[in-house]
């Protein structure tokens, strides 16, 4: 461990980083204009009247769509910045900012990989990716450099191989490995493909694809690392991405995951792509022992809650699926068939009187079909309903659901427990006791 | 299909009892195909949603739109060769033809995507509560564009309601043939009709040539593929214009539980208690892929699937929960407008078994098709 302390100091190609970062940046500039051509911007930000907040986050309110245009834009030129090393550290904060804004601004839109995207742009304002092959060298802003410090290449690769292999581990439950659910359920829904459509239903092919799952999340960090199995692991990258690309409609992600790893490729490959010919003299670079202590803490602070955040859904004694306590940012990828249907009472005047809400006026499908599944959209809805239902007489009025999820195909079970009044119920980190049993 | 009665009839107990006649014949229509599931096994290498799609294509949404077709035509001819001085008989010929249209078309309403869609016949067919007022001034001025979106709720199936239905069909005749508005009327009802018929012969022609082509491809479960339209399109039916429109909305659920009569189907004819029971019934034998003979529809796709609700198969529990829904709805006898009113906790019951089958529909069998719910593209993870 000592050495491996050591060893993050010493000096290394500077090539991968650069690979890195073109791909990186071109792809957050793509991937942001199609989110644009999409007309995503006005379906997800503009035309709900009510967003839905990650705990926490309450205060991140929607800008004028004037304004999210712009800031769009600025988040598009920023990723651009990026990938060409033009005012590179400024760029890098401007994009993660935005983009984190962004992805603030209403949690139903959260993805795993929008996380990973936050995280890897944040880390890439510590990087000097721009130290070669960019428009800041080019324009003389900054000096060229051949090498850089072997943390600046590993942890982006750490953060790659942390989405993976926890990956792997949300994989190794029950419902994943025994039943082979949800692949039962989502495979079965393509035996109209060509060639392999007559086997999708079949019960051994939800099993295969279970367990290679799991084995490949778990297993290809080290397949990459490792020197002799690189070429077949990275075949097997494109593989497991293209594939279920091709079947299940995870947008962008397996194109972001197909073209990172290509980090873990060998520095004479990255080089020879760059034409860079490390200079000798840089070897001999040394950093100033507090530098050291810094980046160290840094590292420890940042990767240490990588590696223990995941993991805070322990602390919840419910059952993880149904209640979704530390569900998010744990890179559980495509784990569970979880589906709902909510309708609400509101009861303006008294507990007797209410109205059935009908969703479609507050929420749009999307937001709808996430909060349904989802315990703290349905409270966060629930309070929404009853502030817009309030009056002097009646502050606070009461709020039940009519509720019911269907996990892994298991049936529709009632969700939220039928009397509860959920105005009453305070949006908190503390386990749920307002749900059913599952 | 000979549910046009031509049988001359001069008051309306008559008319009842010629209703109760429609109402039998479509109930054996309807009901004659209730399948027998254990000759009916679909086995593993079988089944696939080729068949299915065929099935329900041949066997169910074509049939019930030429039928439409067929019905509204013969309705639409007989409203155009009406001709002041109008006499109460041929009015009562045309509330029995007209009533008989409007059963027929709920047959149909789960069918909205595609053609339907495209034109948006849903919306010019059968929107509801119609506005009297639109309508009066509509005739009184006899110029009007009824594609316009503000004539939405001046034409279909609820105008002409509310233009052919008086309690005094002796004032109604007089409305007809009154000196200064009765053409105009008379003109406007022709239009109303003659506009429905048009839309209605333009969907189900789709339907028989190239839109058919395009349904029977598409046999994916992505958001496009004709599963995925078809779930998506029967559950907004169900929930949005059957459970809330036809008996929720009436019923006060979004009024403090106060009713609101006037907003239920067919107030004019007061028949939407049949109304209601044929799009019931009418989308529990879509779902079971039965027309005029048993076939292959979504429950036998369940069953392939082994999808199961507990420890029953779901195929079953969703058809136990329709006959309740059915049994609630036998339990009322006078149309929705006059129930909800007179016996709301027997309504109340009824929203609450169409409130089951919505979860059993909406989220369990959507799930177990691995159908996204949701009309917003977006990424997934």
């Amino acid at each position: 461990m000592h050495q491996l302390w050591n060893k993050i100091f010493q000096p290394t190609s500077i090539a991968p980083l650069i690979t890195f970062r073109v791909l990186f940046g071109a792809m957050m500039f793509f991937s942001t204009l199609r989110f644009w051509l999409n007309g995503w911007i006005e379906e997800n930000y503009i035309n709900p009247n009510f967003h839905f907040k990650f705990y926490g986050f309450s205060w991140v309110t929607v800008p004028s769509p004037t304004l999210l245009y712009a800031i769009f834009i600025v988040t598009a030129f920023a990723a651009l910045a990026i990938s060409l090393g033009f005012l590179y550290r400024w760029a890098c904060v401007t994009f993660f900012l935005l983009f984190t804004y962004i992805e603030l601004i209403d949690a139903t839109f959260y993805l795993n990989h929008y996380y990973f995207v936050s995280l890897v742009s944040f880390l890439l304002i510590f990087l000097p990716a721009n130290r070669n092959r960019s428009l800041d060298v080019y324009l003389g802003l900054t000096k060229r450099k051949t090498h850089v410090f072997n943390w600046h290449i590993w942890s982006i690769m750490l953060m790659l191989s942390i989405v993976y292999f926890y990956a792997g581990i949300a994989k190794l439950n029950y419902h994943w490995l025994i039943e082979a659910q949800p692949l039962k359920i989502w495979l079965a829904a393509h035996t109209h493909l060509p060639l392999i459509g007559s086997f999708m239903d079949d019960n051994w092919l939800a099993y295969a694809f279970s367990w290679g799952g799991a084995i490949f999340d778990l297993s290809i960090p080290f397949l990459l690392l490792i020197k002799k199995t690189r070429r077949i692991a990275y075949l097997l990258v494109i593989f497991f991405h293209g594939f279920t690309s091709w079947l299940f409609p995870i947008g962008i992600f397996p194109f972001v995951m197909i073209l990172s790893t290509t980090i873990f490729f060998s520095i004479e490959l990255h080089e020879r792509i760059w034409k860079i010919a490390r200079n000798k003299d840089e070897q001999q670079i040394t950093i100033g022992k507090s530098v050291r202590v810094i980046v160290r803490s840094f590292l420890i602070v940042f990767f240490g809650f990588q590696l223990i955040f995941p993991f805070r859904h322990l602390l919840y004694p419910n059952n993880l699926f149904w209640t979704e306590q530390g569900y998010r940012f744990s890179w559980r990828v495509m784990l569970m068939e979880k589906a709902g249907y909510a309708q609400f009472k509101v009861y303006p005047k008294n507990d007797n009187q209410y109205i059935i809400i009908n969703n479609a006026d507050y929420l749009t499908p999307i937001q709808e079909k996430m909060m349904a599944t989802q315990p703290d959209f349905i409270l966060q809805y629930a309070h929404y309903l009853s502030s817009l239902y309030k009056s002097t007489k009646n502050p606070s009025p009461k709020v039940t659901a009519f509720s019911f999820v269907s996990l892994n195909g298991k049936g529709s079970q009632r969700y939220v427990k039928e009397d509860v009044n959920l105005t009453e119920i305070e949006n908190s980190l503390k386990p749920i006791d307002w749900l059913e049993k599952y | 299909m000979n549910l046009i009665h031509k049988t001359r009839v001069s008051n309306f107990k008559l008319l009842n009892s010629s209703l109760f006649c429609l109402v039998t014949l479509n109930l054996l229509l309807l009901s004659s195909c209730k399948k027998d599931k254990k000759n009916d096994d679909i086995t593993k290498a079988e089944f696939n949603k080729s068949i299915l799609l065929e099935n329900i294509a041949n066997n169910v949404i074509i049939p019930r739109y030429d039928s439409l077709k067929f019905i509204v035509s013969n309705f639409n001819q007989q409203i155009q060769a009406l001709s002041q001085p109008v006499s109460a008989n041929d009015l009562i010929e045309a509330q029995i033809s007209f009533k008989s249209a409007y059963q027929t078309w709920q047959l149909c309403s789960s069918f909205d995507f595609g053609p339907a869609e495209s034109i948006a016949l849903k919306g010019s067919i059968n929107t509801y509560p119609c506005d009297t007022l639109v309508i009066k001034s509509n005739i009184t001025s006899g110029s009007y564009n009824l594609g316009a979106a503000s004539n939405l709720v001046a034409i279909g199936f609820p105008a002409v309601d509310y233009l052919l239905f008086h309690n005094n069909v002796n004032l109604l005749v007089d409305y007809f043939n009154d000196n200064a508005i009765g053409a105009n009327r008379l003109q406007y009802l022709k239009d109303v009709v003659a506009n429905a018929n048009q839309q209605v012969e333009l969907v189900a022609n789709q339907w028989n040539s190239s839109y058919k082509t395009t349904f029977l491809a598409a046999n994916g479960t992505d958001v496009g593929s004709s599963i995925g339209l078809m779930v998506n399109a029967l559950n907004m039916d169900y929930e949005k214009y059957i459970r809330d429109g036809k008996v929720g909305i009436p019923l006060g659920v979004r009024s403090l539980g106060i009713p609101i009569p006037g907003k239920a189907e067919a107030i004019y004819s007061q028949h939407s208690l049949v109304l209601l029971k044929t799009s019931v019934t009418g989308l529990q034998n879509y779902i079971n892929g039965n027309g005029s003979e048993s076939g292959i529809g979504f429950d036998d796709y369940l069953d392939h699937l082994e999808a199961k609700h507990g420890s029953e198969l779901l195929s079953n529990k969703i058809n136990t929960q329709f006959s309740s829904v059915i049994t609630k709805i036998d339990a009322l006898q006078a149309s929705i407008d006059v129930e909800v009113l007179n016996n709301q906790s027997k309504v109340q019951e009824l929203y609450d078994e169409m409130q089951k089958l919505v979860v059993l529909l909406k989220l369990d069998l959507t799930s177990a098709l691995s159908i996204l719910i949701t009309y917003q593209d977006n990424d997934g993870d």
